[in-house]
């Protein structure tokens, strides 16, 4: 039933129309069809019984006579009256005494039953056969009996013909309401379906314009105006809506511009800012490092020039800190993924914090399972930034006690990492905003710092898919986090997990090379010139790019060390007309910028530098950049030892610089060039200045001779 | 041979006996069911007041008389009168005729003076004799009726058409 209420429901309406009077219609016509057929075929019967039944009382009457006085010829024609009727087969007459008086039959066939006369009137039907048993009675007294058969068959005969004329009337009426429906049905279903094809048209073609004709003033009528005045009202909001979407596209794009042009200039402005103070600062640390390898100094000074460079790392530290804050929040810090093995890495931290933890009197720890020559992709310089933020803060925090390093590989290309300490741990008010921007608790603002280093933290963790955790008591403190790291065949970083702290570096092995200065700025020319030549390196200079080439033209350096912002010509054009010719495809560039946005370093490799240094600078790195770039073997200064912390007084020793310089002030004290002298002396000024004092104290007094002296006690010293 | 021919005899003597019975009994019925046929005048016949059957002259079937004694004609019962005389034949309603008064049948016929009364008679040619209904043998040995529709309209009566049907009409 559910099936085929679901059928009518999908049929198109106008075969519903069709449908709907057929059924009524045909269900009416079956039952009036029956009902009239039964009743008629129950009456045919009824009445042929009842004519039989009549026709038998009649003949019984007539045949009374007859039998009374005995006449057979009488009964006999009174019988043959039945021939009349075609539905008698048999009639029977019989006397008083049940003998049989006279007959009638049809055929031969019938004959007249000789008993089973009944005394009372009935008649019974057998076989479409109606028998009637008839007494006769004259003035109230039996005088005979009647039999009769009659065929019923005509009934049945009547039956068939009025069911074939019902089947008849009920086909030709169906048909008939069938063809008036289907001409009839288009007053309905012609609305219907053009409203339907218009609403396809609408919907398919978006044309709002389009309208559907009112064919009436029916409820479809209604229905289309209604339909046409939904199309009116979208066709005006549509219209509207294109207007308003203009004009919002157009104050998006004006907003869009204003946005970007208002983020290019913060940019530009983090840039600027960055390279401002940065320009300064690297003059600042520079004379910092060189003065700190003055042993002339004393004490005091030296003390004071120390707290500058310290102060100054630690404002360079900062800035960098804000930078990367603030590239955090602008969404453009970028993960720079390289292959690298981890074994040594884990090593280079290790020796960095055993040193510090030495110098604070801490226990050092590091525990791991990581084999060597582990290699994994991922963003070694964020994840060393990272773990140095972490163990810095619990080298910082913590008194006594240790630092404990955990480096677990939990699973394949998964790993945790630990940063355990034993300071006093972080009270419940400061769990909830330490990893938030600028925040410092009581024990941060003693110690001092920004307030960025877990911010920036917790923001890289999250970007390399993991998530910086903590969990703190008063007995100490656990960062923890896990981090995925791919596993990689290729390493692209190596790491000199000897690197010792670097040892004073007092002169090179070998032939000294030349290197080639370009800045604008005087002080950057300056300090990198009196680091290398310190050394024993040839120095040449060069104020922008266009004096650098005709540098290289005339003097074809080894090196050049190349500003990005110069006046006339800057770096990046230099290096381009540079690498243009062939002869100078095997100088090492390095270019030097105070702008420190990540990004810049691939876009100076690309464009033909072979390495990039940020200034501030730190020996350190131009140091290493040497070795790395021209294979120089540093000369290093054994006996040296580390800057002292005490405040002892430092005795000031007779020390020579190299043997290069000092064959050059030996030669020009034997021609008696004074002012060669003064201008090489500039050079040791700073690591020998006990030396430099003696021989400046000679020269004022012209005493060529003594100086001469002086150089011989070098040799007597090597000697030694 | 002598038995046999008794016996012959006795047989026929029986079957002759059996037929007058036969007969008699029949004519019995029919004087009966006459009643029934015929209708008198109403100030011959009361309703509910007997219908008279008279008989004249020497009948041979006076035992089966018996079969209709106490029977209805329509509602009159019988009222059987024997050996009537003449002077009495006009209160009967039914006379039968013996064929002992052959002689005298017109003599009995002018009394009755076409009175409201059917005769009845076996005597041969009754009805052609001015009598209303006579009895004669069939070929088939069945009695039939011969009956004389004019005479018994002058005698007031009317019979019905169901004995004409299967009587012998004079004319």
């Amino acid at each position: 039933m559910s099936k085929l209420s679901q059928y009518f429901y999908h049929l198109p309406i106008h075969r519903k129309l069709l449908i709907l009077p057929l059924v009524t219609t045909g269900f009416i016509l079956i039952t009036v069809i029956s009902i009239f057929t039964l009743y008629q075929a129950w009456h045919v019967r009824h009445n042929m019984i009842t004519q039989v039944n009549t026709l038998t009382e009649v003949i019984a009457k007539n045949s009374a006579a007859s039998l009374l006085f005995q006449d057979k010829n009488a009964a006999q024609e009174n019988l043959y009256a039945l021939e009349a009727a075609p539905d008698i087969l048999l009639a029977c007459l019989y006397t008083q005494e049940k003998q049989l008086f006279r007959f009638y039959a049809i055929s031969d066939t019938h004959q007249c039953p000789l008993d089973n006369i009944r005394q009372h009137a009935d008649y019974t039907v057998q076989q479409q056969q109606l028998h009637i048993h008839q007494p006769i009675y004259f003035d109230q007294e039996l005088v005979g009996y009647l039999y009769l058969q009659a065929d019923l068959s005509q009934w049945q005969q009547q039956l068939w013909f009025y069911l074939k004329m019902g089947t008849i009337i009920l086909f030709s009426s169906v048909l008939l309401l069938y063809v008036l429906t289907f001409k009839i049905q288009g007053f309905i279903t012609n609305p219907i379906y053009h409203l339907l094809q218009i609403m396809q048209q609408v919907s398919q073609q978006q044309d709002y314009h389009s309208r559907a004709k009112i064919y009436g003033a029916d409820e479809l009528g209604q229905l289309t105006q209604g339909f046409n005045q939904m199309l009116d009202t979208i066709q005006r909001y549509q219209d509207h809506l294109e207007e308003l979407v203009n004009q919002r596209t157009l104050e998006l794009s004006e907003a869009k511009d204003q946005a970007l042009q208002a983020n290019q200039a913060k940019s530009v402005f983090l840039a600027n800012m960055s390279h401002e103070i940065r320009t300064p600062l690297n003059a600042v640390l520079g004379y910092a490092q060189i003065l700190l390898r003055d042993q002339s100094l004393s004490t005091k000074q030296q003390q004071a020039i120390e707290t500058i460079a310290h102060s100054g790392h630690h404002l360079l530290s900062l800035i960098n800190d804000i930078l990367d804050i603030s590239k955090i929040e602008a969404g453009a810090i970028q993960l720079n993924h390289q292959g690298f093995d981890l074994y040594p890495f884990i090593q280079s931290l290790s020796a960095m914090f055993h040193i510090r933890c030495e110098q604070k009197k801490l226990l050092w720890e590091i525990s791991h399972n990581i084999s060597p020559k582990t290699l994994v992709k991922g963003d070694q310089g964020k994840l060393r930034q990272i773990l140095i933020n972490l163990l810095g803060n619990a080298v910082k925090f913590t008194d006594k006690g240790g630092i404990v390093l955990k480096v677990i590989q939990i699973k394949t290309d998964y790993y945790q990492f630990e940063v355990i300490d034993t300071g006093p741990g972080i009270d419940q008010q400061g769990q909830n905003k330490i990893f938030s921007p600028f925040y410092q608790d009581s024990e941060g603002l003693k110690k001092g710092g920004t307030g960025l280093g877990l911010a920036i933290s917790k923001s890289q963790i999250e970007l390399m898919g993991g998530r910086l955790q903590l969990e703190t008591s008063e007995q100490g403190t656990r960062f923890y986090f896990q981090l995925p790291l791919i596993s990689t065949d290729k390493a692209d970083i190596e790491f000199d997990s000897n690197n010792q702290p670097s040892q004073k570096i007092i002169g090179i092995k070998g032939k000294a090379p030349t290197i080639l200065i370009a800045d604008d700025v005087k002080e950057n020319r300056d300090i990198l010139a009196d680091m290398l030549t310190e050394i024993g390196i040839n120095i040449i200079e060069a104020e922008n790019g266009q004096q650098a080439l005709q540098q290289i033209e005339a003097h074809c350096p080894n090196m050049i060390f190349m500003d990005i912002k110069m006046p006339i010509m800057d770096g990046n054009e230099a290096i381009c007309r540079l690498r243009e010719h062939k002869q100078h495809h095997n100088i090492q560039c390095v270019a030097i910028s105070a702008s420190s946005l990540e990004h810049q370093k691939e876009h100076y490799l690309s464009n033909g530098f072979n390495d990039f240094i940020s200034k501030p600078f730190r020996f350190d790195t131009i140091y290493h950049c040497l070795k790395h770039h021209l294979s120089i073997e540093f000369e290093y200064d054994n006996s040296a030892k580390p800057i002292p912390e005490t405040n002892a007084e430092v005795i000031t020793e007779l020390t020579y610089p190299t043997e290069r310089i000092c064959q050059i002030i030996y030669q020009a004290a034997q021609s008696g060039a004074a002012t060669d002298i003064e201008k090489t002396l500039k050079q040791c000024q700073r690591k020998h200045p006990e030396l430099v004092k003696q021989i400046k104290q000679k020269l004022e007094d012209f005493d060529f001779d003594g100086i001469l002296a002086l150089l011989d006690g070098r040799r007597k010293e090597n000697k030694q | 041979m002598k038995t046999l021919s008794a016996m012959l005899l006795g047989l026929s003597i029986i079957s002759f006996t059996y037929a007058n019975t036969q007969v008699a009994v029949l004519q019995v019925a029919f004087l009966f069911n006459f009643a029934r046929f015929v209708e008198w005048p109403d100030h011959k016949l009361d309703s509910n007041a007997p219908i008279t059957l008279c008989f004249i002259g020497e009948i041979s079937f006076t035992q089966a008389l018996d079969n209709i004694r106490h029977k209805k004609a329509l509602g009159h019962p019988l009222n059987i009168q024997l050996n009537i005389s003449l002077a009495e034949s006009k209160q009967c309603h039914i006379l039968f005729i013996a064929s002992s008064k052959t002689s005298e049948l017109h003599q009995i016929l002018d009394h009755l003076q076409q009175g409201p009364v059917l005769t009845v008679s076996n005597i041969k040619n009754f009805a052609r004799h001015g009598g209303h209904i006579g009895f004669y043998q069939k070929p088939d040995q069945t009695l039939g009726l011969e009956i004389n529709l004019k005479a018994i309209r002058h005698a007031q009566l009317n019979i019905s058409s169901r004995i004409l049907a299967f009587s012998k009409i004079i004319r």
